[in-house]
Protein backbone atom coordinates (compact mmCIF):
# COMPACT_ATOMS: atom_id res chain seq x y z
CA UNK A 1 0.00 0.00 0.00
CA UNK A 2 3.18 2.45 0.72
CA UNK A 3 4.17 1.68 -2.34
CA UNK A 4 1.35 2.71 -4.30
CA UNK A 5 0.69 5.57 -2.27
CA UNK A 6 4.15 6.73 -2.61
CA UNK A 7 3.85 6.33 -6.56
CA UNK A 8 0.62 8.67 -6.60
CA UNK A 9 2.31 11.13 -4.89
CA UNK A 10 5.05 10.79 -7.10
CA UNK A 11 2.68 11.17 -10.02
CA UNK A 12 0.31 13.77 -8.88
CA UNK A 13 3.76 16.34 -8.49
CA UNK A 14 4.63 15.40 -12.23
CA UNK A 15 1.74 14.74 -13.76
CA UNK A 16 0.81 18.41 -12.12
CA UNK A 17 3.82 19.51 -14.21
CA UNK A 18 2.81 17.97 -17.53
CA UNK A 19 -0.42 19.48 -17.10
CA UNK A 20 1.45 23.06 -16.82
CA UNK A 21 3.41 22.24 -20.12
CA UNK A 22 0.35 20.53 -22.16
CA UNK A 23 -1.56 23.88 -21.79
CA UNK A 24 1.00 25.79 -23.44
CA UNK A 25 0.64 23.12 -26.47
CA UNK A 26 -3.36 22.73 -26.47
CA UNK A 27 -3.95 26.76 -26.53
CA UNK A 28 -1.57 27.22 -29.62
CA UNK A 29 -3.22 23.85 -31.49
CA UNK A 30 -6.95 24.93 -30.18
CA UNK A 31 -6.54 28.36 -32.37
CA UNK A 32 -4.09 27.90 -34.68
CA UNK A 33 -4.07 23.94 -35.07
CA UNK A 34 -0.51 23.88 -34.85
CA UNK A 35 1.76 21.89 -32.77
CA UNK A 36 4.32 24.12 -31.56
CA UNK A 37 7.36 21.40 -31.14
CA UNK A 38 8.96 24.60 -29.53
CA UNK A 39 7.40 24.77 -26.48
CA UNK A 40 9.51 21.97 -24.74
CA UNK A 41 12.57 24.48 -25.38
CA UNK A 42 10.82 27.06 -23.80
CA UNK A 43 10.41 24.95 -20.56
CA UNK A 44 14.13 24.26 -20.38
CA UNK A 45 14.89 27.88 -20.91
CA UNK A 46 12.50 28.71 -18.42
CA UNK A 47 14.55 26.75 -16.31
CA UNK A 48 17.80 27.33 -17.38
CA UNK A 49 17.37 31.38 -17.19
CA UNK A 50 15.96 30.96 -13.38
CA UNK A 51 18.99 28.26 -12.02
CA UNK A 52 21.15 31.53 -13.82
CA UNK A 53 19.61 33.96 -11.71
CA UNK A 54 19.64 31.89 -8.28
CA UNK A 55 23.13 31.56 -8.90
CA UNK A 56 23.98 35.14 -9.62
CA UNK A 57 22.11 36.36 -6.79
CA UNK A 58 23.63 33.27 -4.23
CA UNK A 59 26.56 34.99 -5.89
CA UNK A 60 26.42 38.56 -5.11
CA UNK A 61 25.65 37.62 -1.81
CA UNK A 62 21.70 38.64 -1.46
CA UNK A 63 20.68 37.69 1.67
CA UNK A 64 17.18 36.33 1.03
CA UNK A 65 15.74 33.17 1.73
CA UNK A 66 15.37 30.08 -0.42
CA UNK A 67 11.81 30.36 -1.58
CA UNK A 68 11.78 34.40 -2.15
CA UNK A 69 15.21 33.74 -4.56
CA UNK A 70 13.44 30.88 -5.98
CA UNK A 71 9.87 33.15 -6.58
CA UNK A 72 12.20 36.24 -7.53
CA UNK A 73 14.19 34.59 -10.11
CA UNK A 74 11.37 33.31 -11.47
CA UNK A 75 10.40 36.32 -11.85
CA UNK A 76 12.96 36.97 -13.83
CA UNK A 77 12.46 34.65 -16.02
CA UNK A 78 9.10 34.38 -16.53
CA UNK A 79 9.48 38.07 -18.86
CA UNK A 80 12.05 36.00 -20.79
CA UNK A 81 10.08 33.10 -21.82
CA UNK A 82 7.06 35.22 -22.68
CA UNK A 83 9.25 37.40 -25.28
CA UNK A 84 10.63 34.50 -26.29
CA UNK A 85 7.28 32.79 -27.16
CA UNK A 86 5.95 35.77 -28.61
CA UNK A 87 9.12 36.32 -30.72
CA UNK A 88 8.68 32.47 -32.17
CA UNK A 89 5.25 33.35 -32.89
CA UNK A 90 5.91 36.46 -34.81
CA UNK A 91 9.03 35.66 -36.44
CA UNK A 92 8.99 32.37 -37.59
CA UNK A 93 4.79 30.84 -37.69
CA UNK A 94 2.99 34.46 -38.70
CA UNK A 95 4.40 34.47 -41.86
CA UNK A 96 3.66 30.67 -42.70
CA UNK A 97 0.09 31.50 -41.34
CA UNK A 98 -1.71 30.73 -45.03
CA UNK A 99 1.46 27.86 -45.72
CA UNK A 100 0.69 24.58 -45.76
CA UNK A 101 0.09 22.92 -42.38
CA UNK A 102 3.23 21.00 -42.76
CA UNK A 103 5.88 24.34 -43.46
CA UNK A 104 5.12 25.41 -40.19
CA UNK A 105 5.27 22.03 -38.38
CA UNK A 106 8.79 21.54 -39.79
CA UNK A 107 9.55 25.08 -38.83
CA UNK A 108 8.66 23.93 -35.35
CA UNK A 109 11.10 21.39 -35.20
CA UNK A 110 13.75 23.22 -36.79
CA UNK A 111 13.22 26.24 -33.94
CA UNK A 112 13.47 23.62 -31.52
CA UNK A 113 16.89 22.26 -32.94
CA UNK A 114 17.88 25.76 -32.79
CA UNK A 115 16.98 26.46 -29.52
CA UNK A 116 18.39 23.45 -27.86
CA UNK A 117 21.82 24.63 -29.60
CA UNK A 118 21.51 28.11 -28.33
CA UNK A 119 21.05 26.66 -25.09
CA UNK A 120 24.18 24.63 -25.00
CA UNK A 121 26.36 27.75 -26.14
CA UNK A 122 24.97 30.10 -23.29
CA UNK A 123 24.59 26.55 -20.61
CA UNK A 124 27.14 24.12 -22.08
CA UNK A 125 26.13 20.35 -22.26
CA UNK A 126 26.07 19.17 -18.96
CA UNK A 127 24.17 19.14 -16.53
CA UNK A 128 23.08 22.53 -14.35
CA UNK A 129 22.22 21.48 -10.58
CA UNK A 130 19.63 22.98 -9.29
CA UNK A 131 21.49 25.53 -6.33
CA UNK A 132 20.15 23.85 -2.54
CA UNK A 133 18.29 26.99 -1.64
CA UNK A 134 15.31 24.96 -0.67
CA UNK A 135 14.26 23.02 2.55
CA UNK A 136 14.51 19.37 2.31
CA UNK A 137 12.02 18.63 4.68
CA UNK A 138 10.46 15.19 4.43
CA UNK A 139 6.48 14.78 5.78
CA UNK A 140 4.98 11.40 6.27
CA UNK A 141 1.56 10.39 5.23
CA UNK A 142 -0.18 6.84 5.66
CA UNK A 143 3.62 5.06 4.96
CA UNK A 144 4.58 6.82 1.90
CA UNK A 145 6.83 9.92 2.00
CA UNK A 146 6.65 13.74 0.59
CA UNK A 147 8.95 16.43 0.56
CA UNK A 148 8.12 20.26 1.27
CA UNK A 149 9.27 20.59 -2.37
CA UNK A 150 6.62 18.26 -4.14
CA UNK A 151 4.31 19.97 -1.70
CA UNK A 152 4.60 23.19 -3.03
CA UNK A 153 4.60 21.47 -6.53
CA UNK A 154 1.22 20.34 -6.45
CA UNK A 155 -0.02 23.48 -4.39
CA UNK A 156 1.58 25.70 -6.92
CA UNK A 157 0.31 23.82 -10.03
CA UNK A 158 -3.33 24.18 -8.31
CA UNK A 159 -3.51 27.49 -7.73
CA UNK A 160 -1.89 28.40 -11.61
CA UNK A 161 -4.64 26.31 -13.04
CA UNK A 162 -6.93 27.46 -11.07
CA UNK A 163 -6.13 31.01 -12.07
CA UNK A 164 -6.07 29.93 -15.26
CA UNK A 165 -9.26 28.57 -15.84
CA UNK A 166 -10.65 31.66 -14.28
CA UNK A 167 -8.86 33.63 -16.85
CA UNK A 168 -10.12 31.78 -19.67
CA UNK A 169 -13.96 31.53 -18.44
CA UNK A 170 -14.28 34.62 -16.70
CA UNK A 171 -12.19 37.25 -18.68
CA UNK A 172 -13.11 39.48 -22.04
CA UNK A 173 -9.53 37.99 -22.93
CA UNK A 174 -10.83 34.35 -22.28
CA UNK A 175 -13.64 34.60 -24.12
CA UNK A 176 -11.88 36.23 -26.65
CA UNK A 177 -9.18 33.63 -26.82
CA UNK A 178 -12.11 30.94 -27.10
CA UNK A 179 -14.00 32.74 -29.74
CA UNK A 180 -10.58 32.92 -31.64
CA UNK A 181 -9.74 29.52 -31.31
CA UNK A 182 -13.59 28.56 -32.39
CA UNK A 183 -13.97 30.75 -35.29
CA UNK A 184 -11.25 33.72 -35.94
CA UNK A 185 -12.65 35.09 -38.79
CA UNK A 186 -16.28 35.79 -36.90
CA UNK A 187 -13.97 36.65 -34.19
CA UNK A 188 -12.95 39.57 -36.23
CA UNK A 189 -15.98 40.25 -37.03
CA UNK A 190 -16.78 41.35 -33.81
CA UNK A 191 -13.54 43.32 -33.38
CA UNK A 192 -11.04 40.88 -32.26
CA UNK A 193 -7.87 41.59 -33.31
CA UNK A 194 -7.19 37.98 -33.53
CA UNK A 195 -2.95 38.80 -34.07
CA UNK A 196 -2.99 39.85 -30.72
CA UNK A 197 -5.16 37.34 -29.01
CA UNK A 198 -2.88 34.28 -30.79
CA UNK A 199 0.59 36.96 -29.15
CA UNK A 200 -1.44 36.70 -25.87
CA UNK A 201 -1.62 32.71 -26.04
CA UNK A 202 2.03 32.37 -27.03
CA UNK A 203 2.55 34.33 -24.09
CA UNK A 204 0.50 33.17 -21.89
CA UNK A 205 1.96 29.66 -22.53
CA UNK A 206 5.30 30.20 -22.22
CA UNK A 207 4.52 31.76 -18.79
CA UNK A 208 3.52 28.54 -17.66
CA UNK A 209 6.02 26.88 -19.65
CA UNK A 210 8.66 28.37 -17.53
CA UNK A 211 7.43 27.65 -14.00
CA UNK A 212 6.88 24.27 -15.65
CA UNK A 213 10.34 24.26 -16.27
CA UNK A 214 11.73 25.36 -12.92
CA UNK A 215 9.43 22.76 -11.31
CA UNK A 216 10.73 20.23 -13.01
CA UNK A 217 14.46 20.68 -12.49
CA UNK A 218 13.92 21.46 -8.64
CA UNK A 219 11.97 18.02 -8.44
CA UNK A 220 14.77 16.25 -10.45
CA UNK A 221 17.47 18.54 -8.92
CA UNK A 222 19.51 19.50 -12.29
CA UNK A 223 18.32 20.60 -15.71
CA UNK A 224 19.66 20.36 -19.01
CA UNK A 225 19.93 22.07 -22.68
CA UNK A 226 17.71 19.31 -23.87
CA UNK A 227 15.57 18.65 -21.32
CA UNK A 228 12.75 20.10 -22.98
CA UNK A 229 12.79 17.64 -25.56
CA UNK A 230 11.21 14.56 -23.33
CA UNK A 231 9.41 16.87 -20.99
CA UNK A 232 7.56 18.69 -24.08
CA UNK A 233 7.23 14.99 -25.92
CA UNK A 234 5.36 13.68 -22.70
CA UNK A 235 3.66 16.64 -21.83
CA UNK A 236 2.27 16.77 -25.47
CA UNK A 237 1.22 13.09 -25.16
CA UNK A 238 -0.54 14.49 -22.03
CA UNK A 239 -2.18 16.84 -24.36
CA UNK A 240 -3.20 14.46 -26.75
CA UNK A 241 -4.60 11.83 -23.99
CA UNK A 242 -6.99 14.26 -23.11
CA UNK A 243 -8.17 15.78 -26.41
CA UNK A 244 -5.59 18.25 -27.65
CA UNK A 245 -7.26 21.68 -27.85
CA UNK A 246 -9.10 21.29 -24.92
CA UNK A 247 -7.55 22.83 -21.86
CA UNK A 248 -9.65 20.47 -18.89
CA UNK A 249 -8.16 17.77 -21.08
CA UNK A 250 -4.86 19.16 -20.91
CA UNK A 251 -5.23 18.84 -16.91
CA UNK A 252 -6.50 15.23 -16.83
CA UNK A 253 -3.85 14.23 -19.50
CA UNK A 254 -1.14 15.72 -17.67
CA UNK A 255 -2.28 14.27 -13.97
CA UNK A 256 -3.36 10.86 -15.50
CA UNK A 257 0.12 10.44 -18.07
CA UNK A 258 2.17 11.73 -14.62
CA UNK A 259 0.06 8.79 -12.34
CA UNK A 260 0.52 5.90 -14.86
CA UNK A 261 4.27 6.91 -15.61
CA UNK A 262 4.68 6.82 -12.21
CA UNK A 263 2.51 3.37 -11.24
CA UNK A 264 4.37 2.19 -14.02
CA UNK A 265 8.19 2.78 -13.45
CA UNK A 266 6.97 1.86 -9.48
CA UNK A 267 5.84 -1.72 -10.60
CA UNK A 268 7.76 -2.30 -13.81
CA UNK A 269 10.82 -4.25 -12.09
CA UNK A 270 8.45 -6.83 -10.93
CA UNK A 271 6.18 -6.88 -13.29
CA UNK A 272 9.12 -7.73 -16.39
CA UNK A 273 10.84 -9.79 -13.74
CA UNK A 274 13.67 -7.36 -12.53
CA UNK A 275 14.74 -7.68 -16.58
CA UNK A 276 13.45 -3.86 -16.71
CA UNK A 277 14.15 -1.45 -14.10
CA UNK A 278 12.67 2.06 -13.39
CA UNK A 279 14.58 3.98 -16.07
CA UNK A 280 12.29 2.52 -18.69
CA UNK A 281 9.73 4.79 -17.45
CA UNK A 282 9.22 6.70 -20.54
CA UNK A 283 8.04 3.66 -22.21
CA UNK A 284 4.68 4.14 -20.30
CA UNK A 285 4.07 7.99 -21.92
CA UNK A 286 4.58 6.36 -25.64
CA UNK A 287 2.45 3.67 -24.62
CA UNK A 288 -0.33 5.84 -23.67
CA UNK A 289 0.26 8.03 -27.22
CA UNK A 290 0.25 4.95 -29.29
CA UNK A 291 -2.70 3.46 -27.08
CA UNK A 292 -4.60 6.89 -27.40
CA UNK A 293 -3.86 7.25 -31.50
CA UNK A 294 -5.07 3.84 -32.30
CA UNK A 295 -8.64 3.64 -30.04
CA UNK A 296 -9.45 7.20 -29.56
CA UNK A 297 -7.54 9.59 -30.97
CA UNK A 298 -9.78 12.60 -30.29
CA UNK A 299 -8.51 12.17 -26.96
CA UNK A 300 -10.22 11.31 -23.08
CA UNK A 301 -11.91 14.99 -23.45
CA UNK A 302 -12.33 15.59 -27.63
CA UNK A 303 -14.27 17.25 -29.30
CA UNK A 304 -18.56 16.38 -28.42
CA UNK A 305 -20.47 19.55 -28.52
CA UNK A 306 -22.23 19.01 -31.95
CA UNK A 307 -20.47 22.01 -34.56
CA UNK A 308 -24.46 23.17 -36.53
CA UNK A 309 -23.17 26.71 -37.13
CA UNK B 1 -23.91 57.11 -44.70
CA UNK B 2 -22.13 54.06 -47.22
CA UNK B 3 -20.89 55.08 -50.57
CA UNK B 4 -19.40 52.05 -53.11
CA UNK B 5 -18.11 53.53 -55.62
CA UNK B 6 -16.40 51.12 -59.00
CA UNK B 7 -15.72 48.51 -56.10
CA UNK B 8 -13.60 45.27 -58.22
CA UNK B 9 -12.66 42.22 -56.21
CA UNK B 10 -10.85 39.30 -57.17
CA UNK B 11 -10.37 36.46 -54.96
CA UNK B 12 -9.41 32.58 -55.38
CA UNK B 13 -8.81 33.35 -58.71
CA UNK B 14 -12.52 34.84 -59.51
CA UNK B 15 -13.34 38.20 -60.48
CA UNK B 16 -16.55 38.36 -58.21
CA UNK B 17 -17.30 41.60 -58.57
CA UNK B 18 -16.78 44.18 -61.73
CA UNK B 19 -17.04 47.82 -60.60
CA UNK B 20 -20.06 48.52 -58.80
CA UNK B 21 -21.71 51.27 -57.23
CA UNK B 22 -23.66 50.90 -54.35
CA UNK B 23 -25.88 54.07 -51.99
CA UNK B 24 -26.91 54.03 -48.85
CA UNK B 25 -28.81 56.97 -46.68
CA UNK B 26 -29.18 57.11 -42.58
CA UNK B 27 -31.90 55.20 -42.07
CA UNK B 28 -33.05 52.91 -44.67
CA UNK B 29 -33.32 49.46 -45.36
CA UNK B 30 -31.61 48.24 -48.73
CA UNK B 31 -32.30 45.15 -50.13
CA UNK B 32 -29.42 43.43 -52.25
CA UNK B 33 -30.83 40.35 -54.22
CA UNK B 34 -29.49 38.18 -56.98
CA UNK B 35 -29.21 34.74 -57.70
CA UNK B 36 -26.58 32.21 -56.25
CA UNK B 37 -22.67 33.41 -57.25
CA UNK B 38 -23.87 37.06 -58.16
CA UNK B 39 -21.25 38.33 -56.03
CA UNK B 40 -23.74 39.67 -52.86
CA UNK B 41 -21.90 38.04 -50.04
CA UNK B 42 -18.39 38.82 -51.92
CA UNK B 43 -19.45 42.50 -51.92
CA UNK B 44 -20.41 41.67 -47.64
CA UNK B 45 -17.55 40.90 -47.01
CA UNK B 46 -15.52 43.29 -48.99
CA UNK B 47 -17.38 46.23 -46.92
CA UNK B 48 -16.15 44.91 -43.58
CA UNK B 49 -12.96 43.94 -44.24
CA UNK B 50 -12.69 40.60 -44.57
CA UNK B 51 -11.83 40.46 -48.23
CA UNK B 52 -9.84 43.32 -49.68
CA UNK B 53 -11.08 44.83 -52.63
CA UNK B 54 -9.14 44.97 -56.49
CA UNK B 55 -10.39 48.59 -57.06
CA UNK B 56 -12.71 51.27 -56.49
CA UNK B 57 -13.25 52.62 -52.95
CA UNK B 58 -15.91 52.44 -50.00
CA UNK B 59 -16.88 55.90 -48.19
CA UNK B 60 -18.36 55.52 -44.54
CA UNK B 61 -19.73 58.10 -42.95
CA UNK B 62 -17.19 60.67 -44.71
CA UNK B 63 -14.07 57.98 -44.62
CA UNK B 64 -12.67 56.06 -47.13
CA UNK B 65 -12.74 52.42 -44.96
CA UNK B 66 -11.75 50.26 -48.13
CA UNK B 67 -8.60 49.26 -46.76
CA UNK B 68 -9.26 48.86 -42.78
CA UNK B 69 -8.53 45.69 -41.43
CA UNK B 70 -11.61 43.75 -40.33
CA UNK B 71 -11.45 43.99 -36.75
CA UNK B 72 -12.02 47.84 -36.97
CA UNK B 73 -14.84 47.90 -38.39
CA UNK B 74 -17.30 47.35 -35.57
CA UNK B 75 -15.92 50.14 -33.63
CA UNK B 76 -16.55 52.27 -36.06
CA UNK B 77 -20.43 51.06 -36.18
CA UNK B 78 -20.11 49.14 -39.52
CA UNK B 79 -21.20 45.47 -38.26
CA UNK B 80 -22.22 42.28 -40.02
CA UNK B 81 -24.31 39.27 -39.35
CA UNK B 82 -22.22 37.12 -41.35
CA UNK B 83 -23.85 33.93 -43.64
CA UNK B 84 -24.51 31.06 -41.72
CA UNK B 85 -24.99 32.74 -38.79
CA UNK B 86 -21.45 32.49 -37.29
CA UNK B 87 -22.36 31.60 -34.04
CA UNK B 88 -19.60 30.41 -31.22
CA UNK B 89 -21.14 26.78 -30.57
CA UNK B 90 -19.22 26.37 -27.96
CA UNK B 91 -19.76 29.37 -26.11
CA UNK B 92 -22.79 30.01 -24.29
CA UNK B 93 -25.84 32.07 -25.66
CA UNK B 94 -24.94 35.29 -23.26
CA UNK B 95 -21.08 34.83 -24.32
CA UNK B 96 -21.86 34.92 -27.69
CA UNK B 97 -23.72 37.96 -27.04
CA UNK B 98 -21.32 40.09 -25.28
CA UNK B 99 -18.63 39.61 -27.98
CA UNK B 100 -20.73 41.30 -30.06
CA UNK B 101 -20.18 44.04 -27.08
CA UNK B 102 -15.99 43.51 -27.42
CA UNK B 103 -14.74 46.10 -28.43
CA UNK B 104 -17.12 48.46 -25.91
CA UNK B 105 -15.73 49.29 -22.36
CA UNK B 106 -19.27 51.23 -20.92
CA UNK B 107 -20.28 48.40 -18.48
CA UNK B 108 -23.75 49.80 -18.15
CA UNK B 109 -24.51 50.44 -21.13
CA UNK B 110 -23.84 47.02 -22.59
CA UNK B 111 -25.92 45.36 -19.35
CA UNK B 112 -28.68 47.78 -20.75
CA UNK B 113 -28.57 45.99 -23.91
CA UNK B 114 -28.26 42.96 -23.05
CA UNK B 115 -31.50 43.01 -21.42
CA UNK B 116 -33.28 44.42 -24.28
CA UNK B 117 -31.82 41.63 -26.58
CA UNK B 118 -33.43 39.83 -24.39
CA UNK B 119 -36.78 41.64 -24.30
CA UNK B 120 -36.46 41.51 -27.89
CA UNK B 121 -35.57 37.49 -27.86
CA UNK B 122 -37.54 35.71 -25.27
CA UNK B 123 -36.33 32.99 -26.02
CA UNK B 124 -32.92 33.52 -25.77
CA UNK B 125 -32.99 34.54 -22.11
CA UNK B 126 -34.62 31.52 -21.21
CA UNK B 127 -31.53 29.96 -22.97
CA UNK B 128 -28.59 32.64 -21.86
CA UNK B 129 -26.41 29.75 -19.81
CA UNK B 130 -26.79 26.88 -22.79
CA UNK B 131 -24.00 26.04 -25.22
CA UNK B 132 -25.05 28.39 -28.54
CA UNK B 133 -24.66 24.74 -30.50
CA UNK B 134 -27.27 23.04 -28.57
CA UNK B 135 -29.62 25.65 -29.94
CA UNK B 136 -32.13 25.43 -33.11
CA UNK B 137 -31.02 27.12 -36.27
CA UNK B 138 -33.77 30.11 -35.75
CA UNK B 139 -32.52 30.66 -32.17
CA UNK B 140 -28.88 30.86 -33.26
CA UNK B 141 -30.10 33.52 -35.76
CA UNK B 142 -31.94 35.18 -32.84
CA UNK B 143 -27.90 35.22 -31.34
CA UNK B 144 -26.27 36.34 -34.60
CA UNK B 145 -28.67 39.01 -35.01
CA UNK B 146 -28.73 39.74 -31.01
CA UNK B 147 -25.10 39.52 -30.73
CA UNK B 148 -24.84 42.41 -33.74
CA UNK B 149 -27.13 44.66 -31.83
CA UNK B 150 -24.65 44.70 -28.80
CA UNK B 151 -22.13 46.35 -31.07
CA UNK B 152 -24.52 49.32 -31.49
CA UNK B 153 -24.39 49.45 -35.29
CA UNK B 154 -24.55 52.82 -37.51
CA UNK B 155 -25.22 50.01 -40.45
CA UNK B 156 -25.92 46.39 -40.38
CA UNK B 157 -25.17 43.87 -43.19
CA UNK B 158 -27.53 41.37 -42.94
CA UNK B 159 -26.15 38.01 -44.62
CA UNK B 160 -28.85 35.64 -45.69
CA UNK B 161 -30.84 35.42 -42.74
CA UNK B 162 -33.41 33.31 -43.95
CA UNK B 163 -30.78 30.56 -45.66
CA UNK B 164 -31.53 27.24 -44.13
CA UNK B 165 -34.92 28.32 -41.82
CA UNK B 166 -38.03 27.21 -41.80
CA UNK B 167 -40.22 29.55 -43.40
CA UNK B 168 -42.08 30.31 -40.19
CA UNK B 169 -39.10 31.33 -38.40
CA UNK B 170 -37.89 33.05 -41.53
CA UNK B 171 -41.39 34.93 -40.81
CA UNK B 172 -40.15 35.83 -37.35
CA UNK B 173 -36.77 36.81 -37.83
CA UNK B 174 -38.24 39.05 -41.01
CA UNK B 175 -40.24 40.77 -38.16
CA UNK B 176 -37.75 41.05 -35.79
CA UNK B 177 -35.71 43.01 -38.86
CA UNK B 178 -38.77 45.26 -39.85
CA UNK B 179 -38.62 45.77 -35.78
CA UNK B 180 -34.75 47.21 -35.80
CA UNK B 181 -35.15 49.05 -38.67
CA UNK B 182 -38.10 50.85 -37.03
CA UNK B 183 -35.93 51.42 -33.78
CA UNK B 184 -33.63 53.77 -36.52
CA UNK B 185 -30.43 51.37 -37.45
CA UNK B 186 -29.63 51.78 -41.12
CA UNK B 187 -29.60 48.29 -42.91
CA UNK B 188 -28.08 46.15 -46.21
CA UNK B 189 -30.15 43.13 -46.30
CA UNK B 190 -28.50 40.31 -48.71
CA UNK B 191 -31.01 37.50 -49.66
CA UNK B 192 -32.02 34.92 -52.06
CA UNK B 193 -35.64 35.37 -50.67
CA UNK B 194 -36.16 38.35 -53.38
CA UNK B 195 -39.57 38.13 -52.43
CA UNK B 196 -39.41 38.81 -48.87
CA UNK B 197 -36.68 41.14 -48.84
CA UNK B 198 -38.49 43.56 -51.46
CA UNK B 199 -41.29 43.38 -49.56
CA UNK B 200 -39.27 45.03 -46.04
CA UNK B 201 -37.08 46.82 -47.84
CA UNK B 202 -37.03 50.66 -48.93
CA UNK B 203 -34.68 50.37 -51.83
CA UNK B 204 -33.49 47.08 -53.74
CA UNK B 205 -30.33 46.79 -55.89
CA UNK B 206 -30.25 43.18 -58.10
CA UNK B 207 -26.82 41.93 -58.76
CA UNK B 208 -26.30 39.57 -61.72
CA UNK B 209 -22.83 37.96 -62.24
CA UNK B 210 -20.30 40.49 -60.74
CA UNK B 211 -23.00 43.68 -61.52
CA UNK B 212 -25.35 45.83 -60.46
CA UNK B 213 -27.89 45.40 -63.14
CA UNK B 214 -31.11 47.27 -61.63
CA UNK B 215 -31.83 49.59 -58.60
CA UNK B 216 -34.61 51.04 -57.80
CA UNK B 217 -37.19 51.72 -55.29
CA UNK B 218 -38.59 47.84 -53.58
CA UNK B 219 -42.39 48.77 -54.87
CA UNK B 220 -40.98 49.60 -58.18
CA UNK B 221 -38.93 46.22 -58.13
CA UNK B 222 -41.67 43.50 -57.17
CA UNK B 223 -43.65 45.32 -60.06
CA UNK B 224 -40.76 44.82 -62.24
CA UNK B 225 -42.20 42.17 -64.68
CA UNK B 226 -38.34 40.99 -65.85
CA UNK B 227 -37.88 40.56 -61.19
CA UNK B 228 -41.26 38.84 -61.09
CA UNK B 229 -39.44 36.38 -64.10
CA UNK B 230 -36.14 36.03 -63.07
CA UNK B 231 -36.42 36.28 -58.80
CA UNK B 232 -39.66 36.25 -57.80
CA UNK B 233 -41.06 32.81 -59.25
CA UNK B 234 -44.49 34.57 -60.40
Amino acid sequence: MDIFLQQIINGLVVGGIYALIALGYTMVYGILQLINFAHGEIVMIGAMVTISCINFLVGHNVNLSGPVLLTVSIAMAIPVTMLLGYLIERVAYRPLRKAPRMAPLITAIGLSIVLQQAATMIWGKNYVPFPAILPTDVLEIGGASITTLQVAIIILTAVILTGLFLLIERTKLGRAMRATAQSPDVARLMGVNVNTIISMTFMIGSALGAIAGVLVAANYDQAHAYMGFMVGLKAFTAAVLGGIGNLGGAVLGGILLGIIESIGSGYLGDLTGGFLGSQYKDIFAFLVLILVLIFRPSGLMGERVAERA
Amino acid sequence: MLQVKNLEVAYGGIHAVKGIDLEIKQGELVALIGANGAGKTTTLKTLVGMVKPAGGDIIFNGQSIARMPAHEHVGNGLVMVPEGRGIFSRLTVEENLLMGAYVRNDKAAIKQDLERVYTLFPRLKERMKQLAGTLSGGEQQMVAIGRALLSRPKLLLLDEPSMGLAPIIVQKIFEIIRMIAAEGVTMLLVEQNAKLALQTANRGYVMESGHITLSDTAENLLANTKIQEAYLGE
